[in-house]
């Protein structure tokens, strides 16, 4: 098994992992690395952010009862509530049965709701069922760490997407990582600065 | 500002001051904290509202997390997460951790009942309010100035829909005896408040952080202007020495981590850090301090826009600062920019059933990506199944349907779990059998329900009618129901599995299939063979069937099998394997049928058949024999003279409705063979030789 054929090692993802957290872009994106498990495949890297968006709030507070409170105060700006702000986390696993890394996503809302399938399709501008893009390998799975409902890509086509990128060439377990991370996250909306690929 | 908010005496004479007095420019704003709620909170809430808090209404110690964040012109965020519940978690990369408290409320009405105004009152004061007003708190702190930006919920929880509905607060403290404001009006930048910021204090502030990253940044820290002209770096707890060794207020610059993105607009952690300089200084009205807002770049694209102020205390005459005139202000707004609390659905995160449905999705959704892209996972979902007979084959079929995504299943079967059972019915266990035993139909469709909740499962305890088992005047009143319910799920269904264990009860389901036009699969065991077919439909407008139904190749009308019988004969005499390969391959055809372009009526033959097709051709019936490892798929016409699908059959029911089924249960087999004109084919065939004879013994499945 070789990199340039489009798998790696565990020992090798996590080798990558521990370098690209060192990275001083990835201490600057808040990139986490969660190794406090020594399980097997346990280890991953995890990134959260913030974004405003377009897309209307689904408006859930219509049958809140609005309350009295003294709030009257000069000294405060209220322009926030009509921002609507999504959190993305993204994490990043090791495969043990396919030998590729995986990515975890979930969007979700301020109040802590998961944005479903179809409204990640939406946010996105896709449409369902006639993209042919890596979306339609994408879904809910149980985070094998976290034991709580993620959209994964599926790592089925990872080592041929791999395979492709470095025609022959041993690339550094970072650069596998890198390339590979730039090329799936991507498209799901986590954007990898270039200064990633200039440090490895 | 919304309507919905009430002023009270003091508030309106801070508002009415904001604009008459003022030494120095406009009044101070700030910008107030957003809530951020991660997904993974809830999860860890709900473990601890049912293990720790329980119906314990006190509010209890959390965490949450603040840290610039990238979007221009948005509000400080606070955010928790599963790691909330734990104090002594450490935060991330250049985040800062404040105190909280969440509240629980058992019920929504308690969670109404709240007087806010006094809740927000006795938080402010318990998280610090309550230390500004004594030296020693006071010190405590200069020690610890992330209680500075303490928060706190209030909550309820609907634990069994997974429904939360909550409400931010972050107190701020409001003393009447000052106002603050602006010196000179604008901000001066920190590249020329201090002499080569950038290349100096930018980078120690930026090291600071990166030492106190993991153990959690303060957020706070003093600038000072020593007699070279240097600035030197301090933390707060050093405030002490700083007022001893008289260094002017000129030279002394109150630092924070401003993560308010908002021009010009601190964030609101300013309002407490600010009456925390006021009382610990003693200042006097109209005193004037500097005050640094630190905002680092956090990314390549984005600069420090650090700044300071110069702030005034303004002096409001005859009011007097004390815990007891202060008030506390900090209720978070909800998405529609009133106060109110919000709540939020956090089914897809919590409830395994959805969860279990996702999941089951996604394996099917595999073999759609990989081998199978014509695969139709909703029509799966939509296809409603009819299992009539509850035994090895029906269990086996309902599994193996709901590996295929069926969500919508109906048993009918009228016997009862007995102990021979489960080794061979995959759906029940021991404890279905005691006491006579539970219902089959019904504790199948239990059965599904526990291995997939998702799975909507009926059952009906009725007995099939069957030719040749007579009516008598007891019983009539329950076989007509029993027709009735059976008429009722096979309209309501869009295929049948005729599953049972004789041959002449799968009459009166093959004529209703063959009247409703629904899917009719029918599975038949030998002691070592196995028939697995699907009737034929009638072209769409007319009567007309190309193949046949399994009846048929049938020389005889169906009559009582059982009474002739020995009593292995009717019993269980297969070979245990045989009901789960039959089974198998009646769903796998069930399948083939459904994703084929012209569905029922796909032709029975591999001559006629699309070879593209990824499920294959779709045989009209499959003949096994384990004997010699032979499986078959002959096809066959209809028989115009068959008494299970012909023409006469169904007009005579039709019309006659259970009259007809009365006269067919009641009467010999000749009935049916005379009304079909099988009796008159028979005299012609006596003569000839040469019909070849398949058996598809039926024993008890």
């Amino acid at each position: 098994m070789t990199m340039q054929e489009g798998r790696m090692s565990y020992e090798q993802f996590t080798f990558a992992c521990a370098n690209f957290i060192k990275c001083p872009q990835a201490q600057i994106d808040s990139w986490r690395l969660e190794d406090e498990s020594h399980e097997f495949g346990e280890s991953f890297l995890s990134l959260s952010t913030i974004r405003q968006t377009s897309v209307p709030s689904s408006g859930t507070d219509a049958d809140v009862t609005v309350c009295t409170v003294e709030e009257s105060d000069a000294g405060k700006t209220d322009n926030s509530f009509n921002m609507k702000l999504l959190q993305y986390r993204f994490d990043v696993l090791y495969s043990v049965s396919h030998c590729v890394p995986v990515l975890y996503f979930t969007i979700s809302e301020t109040s802590g709701r998961l944005l479903s399938l179809d409204e990640v399709w939406t946010l996105f501008g896709l449409q369902a069922e006639t993209d042919t893009s890596l979306w339609n390998v994408v879904s809910w799975q149980d985070h094998p760490v976290l034991h709580m409902p993620f959209l994964c890509v599926h790592p089925c086509s990872n080592w041929a997407i791999m395979k492709e990128c470095f025609q022959g060439k041993e690339p550094t377990c970072e650069q596998f990582l890198i390339s590979w991370l730039s090329f799936v996250g991507n498209q799901f909306g986590l954007k990898l600065s270039p200064a990633y690929l200039l440090n490895s | 500002m919304s309507s919905a908010e009430p002023s009270s005496n003091i508030s309106m004479a801070i508002s009415d001051s904001s604009t008459t007095t003022g030494g120095g420019g406009p009044k101070m704003m700030f910008a107030p904290f957003s809530s951020l709620i991660s997904p993974t909170f809830w999860g860890k809430f709900d473990e601890v509202k049912v293990e720790v808090l329980q119906l314990n209404e006190d509010p209890v110690p959390i965490c949450g997390f603040y840290a610039p964040h990238d979007m221009p012109g948005v509000n400080p965020i606070i955010s928790v997460d599963n790691t909330s519940f734990d104090v002594t978690s450490k935060p991330h990369y250049g985040a800062i951790k404040a105190p909280g408290m969440i509240k629980t409320t058992i019920s929504a009405e308690h969670f109404k009942a709240i007087d806010y105004n006094e809740l927000m009152r006795n938080f402010g004061k318990s998280l610090f309010g309550e230390m500004l007003f004594s030296e020693e708190g006071l010190t405590r702190l200069a020690q610890n100035p992330t209680m500075l930006a303490s928060f706190f919920i209030l909550t309820y929880a609907d634990l069994k829909k997974y429904k939360f509905l909550f409400w931010f607060g972050f107190p701020a403290i409001s003393l009447p005896s000052v106002e603050t404001f602006k010196v000179g009006g604008s901000t001066v930048p920190a590249s020329e408040a201090f002499p080569n910021y950038e290349q100096d204090l930018a980078k120690r502030l930026q090291q600071q952080q990166q030492q106190e990253s993991g153990e959690g940044g303060k957020g706070f820290f003093l600038l000072v202007k020593n007699s070279e002209g240097s600035i030197e770096l301090k933390s707060l707890e050093q405030i002490d020495q700083i007022i001893t060794s008289q260094t002017p207020l000129s030279n002394l610059w109150f630092g924070f981590l401003d993560t308010s993105s908002i021009d010009d607009t601190p964030s609101w952690v300013l309002r407490n850090y600010l009456a925390f300089i006021k009382l610990k200084l003693k200042l006097p009205a109209e005193s004037e301090v500097n005050i640094f807002s630190y905002r680092p770049g956090r990314s390549a694209t984005m600069k420090d826009v650090s700044c300071s102020y110069r702030v005034l205390f303004h002096g409001i005459e005859g009011a007097v600062d004390s815990l007891d005139t202060v008030k506390f202000v900090g209720w978070e707004r909800n998405d529609k920019g009133a106060f109110g609390p919000k709540h939020v659905d956090a089914q897809m995160t919590m409830d395994p059933i959805k969860l279990a449905e996702n999941s089951v999705d996604f394996n099917l959704k595999l073999m759609k990506w990989r081998l199978f892209p014509e695969f139709d996972l909703k029509m799966m979902h939509r296809t409603k199944c009819l299992i009539i007979g509850a035994g090895t084959l029906g269990c086996n079929v309902a599994r193996c349907l709901m590996g295929w995504g069926v969500r919508h299943i109906a048993f009918a079967d009228n016997g009862n779990v007995s102990y021979s059972n489960p080794v061979r019915q995959s759906l029940y266990n021991f404890d279905d059998c005691s006491s006579g035993g539970k219902g089959k139909a019904e504790t199948a469709a239990a059965s599904l329900k526990k291995i997939f909740p998702g799975i909507k499962s009926q059952a009906a305890k009725i007995m099939v009618p069957m030719p040749g088992h007579p009516i008598s005047a007891g019983t009539v009143e329950q076989v007509k129901k029993d027709y009735d319910k059976l008429v009722e799920l096979v309209q309501e269904c869009d295929v049948m599995f005729l599953l049972m264990d004789t041959r002449e009860s799968r009459w009166l389901p093959t004529v209703l299939g063959a009247k409703y036009g629904k899917i009719v699969i029918n599975a038949a065991l030998g002691f070592d063979s196995y028939l697995v077919m699907r009737h034929g439909m009638s072209v769409p407008g007319t009567n007309k069937r190309t193949l046949g139904c399994y009846y048929c190749t049938d020389v005889v009308a169906p009559g009582d099998s059982t009474k002739d019988r020995t009593l292995d004969q009717q019993c269980t005499v297969t070979r245990p394997g045989v009901s789960m390969i039959a089974a198998a391959l009646a769903v796998e055809l069930m399948a083939s049928i459904l994703h084929h372009p012209e569905k029922a009526m796909a032709p029975g033959n591999v001559m006629d058949s699309d070879s593209s097709l990824t499920l294959g051709f779709v045989p009209h019936s499959i003949r096994g024999f384990l004997g010699t490892g032979e499986q078959i798929s002959p096809s066959f016409q209809a028989y115009d003279k068959c008494t299970g699908c012909s023409e006469k059959v169904l007009a005579e029911l039709d019309q006659r409705g259970f009259d007809f089924v009365t006269d067919v249960l009641n009467s010999s087999s000749e009935y049916l063979e005379k009304l079909t004109g099988l009796d008159k084919m028979k005299e012609i065939a006596d003569l000839a030789e040469g019909i070849i004879e398949l058996s598809d013994d039926d024993d008890d499945f």
